[in-house]
């Protein structure tokens, strides 16, 4: 379990080795603070709809799960997409309009790019890795949250270092996106080391 | 044609770089005296890659640079295998270089150390050719190093503290082989040279202990997996990527004290 979180974390990082979620991450990582912001959401987001998504999967979607309701027959696995994506799209509303009562100022700083969580890769690709391969619900929970922190220490990193570069004196051509993508390869390259380091 | 004169003119003061290359005498007389004269041709051949980036970068965008190429190529040089290829170290030096210095506008603005890139993109694209084995370089050769890197400032004690503190943390866990890596010249080289970079480590006080720690831990677990060298290397380009929100930490922290005690 504890390998699962740090995998998911570390050296199956979903921005970082799977590059899911880049236009979100790229796009708010101008600033630490809107990028912490736009991380917890991510976090918020993931931990719920994984196994949120992981029961849905296996009580009502998948092929025989409903058995119970005396449908052994029924594969309603189709639905499966637009399931996860009805499950996502209602919890960022919800945070959404949460965000917009207590924390005004965030919200405003995210912008567009809140409501764009809904359609986040990341998010959507979390629940159908954990249909893939085949994770339980306590699986699915710890899946969802690592993928959740690592998405947010991913953004995070790269928008303190998005700060620093104002120090620095990068070329025309490369200023802004150009030079996210080649931090963001950098940092790529550093979560790497993480392959086979097991701390317990 | 580039003129070479004008460019070479733009050679900022050499006083900087100096105890980095003192420091680096000793060492590389070590591994002259075991290997041979190939390690000159190496930190040659590397030098004037490095030297060639810098000069076009210097012409084109009217940076300066200094002796801080000359302290890359013979880190990369002493670190890699003697039977490297050397087109695969052309190339590395130059994606080192260009991608971990050049592009960020020149030393000193860098987030990484350039010598950290090109090994990293050394171990990590040609994994059969062993460059995480490193040379077996002994503690004393790397004594004069901590003296004068310590001495002038330019290693700074919090991040050599938060380090050795880390890892003495892993080994009481059980985690590790502290012995292993504290009597290992290598890792000494890494912990001086790599991860208490002026340029490339935590700019405050708080910032750079937290730099060591993470270096620290990091080095202590990835050495359970690999090389000492590759150990080094992943655990200071790591630790160098978190810098900048280590300090940025540490300012939060601090802003927010000082707002506490002063209303």
């Amino acid at each position: 379990m504890i390998e699962l979180f740090q995998r998911a974390i570390f050296e199956e990082n979903l921005a970082l080795s799977f590059f899911l979620g880049m236009c979100t991450y790229l796009a708010v990582s101008k600033r630490l603070d809107t990028a912490l912001g736009v991380g917890v959401a991510l976090i918020l987001v993931q931990s719920i709809s994984v196994p949120l998504n992981h029961l849905l999967h296996a009580h009502l979607l998948s092929a025989g799960a409903l058995t119970w309701l005396g449908l052994p027959d029924v594969d309603l696995g189709f639905m499966r997409l637009l399931t996860f994506i009805g499950i996502v799209a209602g919890l960022v509303q919800v945070i959404e309009m949460l965000l917009d009562r207590y924390m005004p100022g965030l919200y405003r700083s995210l912008g567009i790019y809140l409501p764009l969580l809904a359609i986040n890769c990341a998010i959507i690709g979390g629940s159908l890795f954990m249909v893939e391969r085949q994770y339980d619900l306590a699986e699915s929970a710890v899946y969802g949250v690592g993928t959740g922190i690592g998405w947010a220490l991913a953004i995070v990193t790269l928008a303190a270092i998005r700060e620093r570069l104002r120090y620095a004196d990068i070329p025309k051509g490369l200023e802004g996106l150009g030079m996210a993508f080649i931090v963001t390869g950098l940092i790529s390259m550093a979560f790497s080391a993480f392959v086979g380091v097991r701390v317990i | 044609m580039i003129p070479l004169l004008p460019a070479l003119a733009r050679l900022a003061p050499p006083h900087g770089q100096l105890p980095a290359l003192l420091g680096l005498a000793l060492p590389m007389a070590f591994v002259l005296f075991a290997e041979g004269g190939g390690l000159l041709l190496r930190v040659g051949l590397l030098l004037a890659v490095i030297v060639g980036w810098q000069v076009l970068f210097a012409r084109i965008r009217g940076q300066h640079f200094g002796l801080e190429g000359m302290t890359a190529a013979i880190l990369v040089g002493l670190l890699v295998p003697p039977a490297s290829p050397l087109y695969q170290l052309v190339l590395a030096i130059s994606f080192g270089i260009v991608i971990g210095q050049l592009v960020f506008g020149g030393h000193g603005r860098n987030i990484l150390h350039p010598s950290v890139v090109t090994l990293a993109f050394l171990i990590f694209s040609f994994a059969a050719e062993g460059y995480g084995q490193g040379p077996d370089l002994p503690l004393f050769a790397l004594v004069p190093a901590f003296v004068l890197l310590l001495g002038s400032g330019q290693a700074n004690w919090r991040i050599l503290a938060g380090a050795l503190f880390s890892l003495l943390g892993l080994s009481l866990l059980g985690i590790g082989d502290l012995p292993g890596l504290m009597g290992s010249g290598l890792f000494w080289l890494g912990l001086l040279y790599f991860a208490a970079d002026p340029v490339a480590s935590a700019a405050t006080n708080p910032g750079r202990l937290a730099h060591g720690l993470l270096f620290g831990l990091l080095a202590g677990l990835f050495a359970t997996a690999g090389s000492i060298l590759s150990a080094i290397v992943f655990a200071a380009l790591m630790a160098g990527i978190f810098a900048p929100l280590l300090d940025q930490g540490a300012i939060t922290v601090n802003i927010l004290r000082r707002s506490r005690r002063h209303g």
